[in-house]
Order: C-alpha cells, then structure tokens, then sequence
C-alpha cells in the first residue's frame, strides 16, 4: 500500500473504525515502516479529530421553553380560529352559491306558511261560532217551557214506533 | 441523549394528542442534546436557541405523523440537523451581503485563544473557532461523526445522503482542519 492511499484511508475509514480487518492489517504494515505517515497520523489526531473530543455539554437557556409555549399557544388560537372559519364557511355555503334560488324558497316558504296559518285560523273560528251557537241554543232551551231539546222540531227521530208512541 | 431513549411511549402518545406538560417532559428530556447539536452545527448561539426553538415547534406540529417508522431519536437528530443547516444557509447568505470572513482574520483569533489561560472557556471557545473553518454541511458530519460518535451509516441517514458523500465530506473537512493548522492556527 503507497502514502497517498494510507493517508486516504487516515482520513477516514481508519480513524472512525470503519475499516475492514484485511485493510487495516495493510495500514498498519505501512504505517509501521512509513514515518512520513505516522506523522500525518499523529497531526491528524492532534489536530483535526482530538480537538472535538473536548466538547462540553452546554445547557439550553431557560427562556426557550417560555418561547415555545408560546408559539404554542398562538398556533393553537391559530388552529381553533381556522376550524371556525371553515365551520363558519361550511353553514354559508348554501346561502352563497344559490342566492337566486334561495330567496324563492324562502318566498315560497313564507306563503305556504301565511296559507297554513290563515286556513287553520279560519277553521279555528267556524269551531268557535258553532260551539256558541250549540250555547246559545241550549240557554234558550233553558229559558223556554219547551222538553224536546235536542230533537229536530220537523222530523223528530225517536227510533221505533213504540217509542214514537211513548213519546 | 440516553434521556431521549428514556422517553415512556405513553409521554410521546400523549404528547401528540396535544398534552402540554407531556410536551413539557419531551421538551426536559431532548432540549439540551438538541442545543448542543444546533449549537455546534450553527456554531452560534444566537441561531442555536432559534433552532432549538424551531425543532420543538416541528416536534409538537408532527408528533401525530411520526408513525414510530423510525427511532424517536432518529428522528430528533434529522430534524434537529437539517434545522441547524437551514439556518446556516440562512446565515451565510446574510454574511455574503455583509462580512467577508479570511482565513488570516481566523488564524489570527485562534492564536489569541490558545495565548489565553482559562481551560473550560478557552476549550469552548477554540471548539468554536475551529468548526467556523467548516462550511455547515461538513460541520455536521463532523459534529455527528466527532462529538455524537455515529457511524457513517447513522450520519447517512441523518442527513439522507449516501455513504461516500459522508465519508467525502469528513475527508474534506480533516484536510481542511489540517491544512489550516499548517498555515499557522494551531489548535494547540
């Protein structure tokens, strides 16, 4: 194995461990007879990997979950505003497209309705009289020496002969 | 990340029925090691709150379609990455319009840091100097492959990229690290 391709392999697969037993006994043949090599080695360590192993952890700063409530919060009023305005749209819908149409069911609806209300109204008040007249007539039964209340003056029905006859 | 792996089934069901404090929980559980990724990735803290930020809006609006087709975490590290680099992108084309960073200025910060004796804050901040030499797309192969430790198929994933398009990458940003060092920003 030559410099370049050793220095190739330094660079990555040899220094993450991810290099395969055969290749790795080839790099440190060479690196065992290259100083050339195990310099670049040593400086690649030093230099470019080890510098990172340093790391800290470094804590998040606490105003950060403050933030994030709040964004949360406004994304939320976001949301419950958005599903009103679609409802909203939704209950809309019918008066929008059709406006025309609309307006003559309405129409339509209103007389249907006033008919019902005037026919059911003047039904209400034939009841009415003739329950007075049915009043009337039988205060002035009352009022009268007259015992045949309720049967017709003309043509009586007192059912069979025998009872025609009583009567 | 292990708090990640911890996360109960039920906290995630709930989570997505839109359970605040089970969000609460996902959120306690996956926020720093979704800071970290940002802030390595964006290398600026600034932009690592507002991806962290994004990443759990992301997490709350999806949560109902993640399906469990893949790993919880899984899932968190492509959102949290592809995140990360759209705000890089964002970034960068803001830094066209106004500064030009030269290597010279960079190699110049590194050696006043490397001069200065604090350790944790040095270390952050020579950590931070050397991921700014990066463009983002290698930055997050090296933050996923360097600080996560995940495997070349792992980062594949993450990024929905292929193999060699990995393994190029970290090979490009190595040269680039090591070529900087040699122009005279020294790392240590």
């Amino acid at each position: 194995m030559n410099c370049n391709k050793t220095q190739k392999l330094l660079l990555t697969n040899y220094s993450d461990s991810e290099i395969d037993e055969r290749l790795l006994k080839k790099v440190e043949n060479h690196l065992l007879s290259c100083n050339k090599c195990k310099r670049f080695l040593q400086t690649l360590q030093e230099r470019a990997i080890e510098p990172f192993r340093i790391n800290q952890e470094v804590h998040v700063p606490e105003e950060i979950w403050q933030r994030i409530k709040n964004t949360i919060k406004t994304i939320e009023k976001e949301q419950t505003g958005k599903l009103l305005h679609h409802l909203l749209s939704r209950i809309r819908f019918p008066f929008r497209v059709s406006r025309p149409v609309f307006a003559v069911i309405t129409a339509a609806l209103i007389i249907v309705m006033s008919v019902i209300i005037i026919r059911v109204s003047i039904t209400k008040k034939d009841r009415i009289n003739i329950y007075l007249q049915a009043q009337l007539d039988f205060l002035s039964y009352l009022a009268s020496d007259d015992d045949t209340y309720g049967f017709g003056i003309d043509d009586p029905d007192l059912g069979t002969k025998i009872e025609k006859y009583f009567m | 990340l292990e708090n990640i792996h911890k996360i109960p089934e039920d906290i995630l069901k709930k989570a997505s029925d839109g359970n605040i404090e089970a969000f609460e929980e996902i959120y306690k559980s996956a926020s720093n090691f979704i800071y970290n990724i940002a802030l390595r990735i964006t290398n600026n803290r600034e932009d690592a709150e507002e991806v962290t930020h994004d990443v759990f809006i992301k997490i709350y609006k999806n949560l109902k379609n993640f399906g469990y087709r893949s790993s919880f975490t899984t899932w968190i590290y492509r959102i949290a990455v592809n995140t990360a680099l759209t705000a890089c992108r964002k970034r960068s084309r803001e830094l066209k319009r106004t500064t030009q960073y030269t290597d010279a200025i960079k190699i110049r910060y590194i050696e006043k840091i490397v001069e200065e004796k604090k350790t944790k804050e040095r270390n952050e901040t020579l950590l931070s100097s050397i991921l700014d030499i990066l463009n983002p797309d290698q930055r997050a192969c090296i933050v996923l492959r360097d600080i996560h430790e995940l495997s070349y198929k792992e980062i594949a994933k993450t990024l929905n990229i292929n193999i060699n398009t990995v393994r190029s990458r970290l090979k490009r940003a190595r040269k680039k690290l090591l070529a900087f060092a040699s122009k005279g920003g020294a790392v240590e």
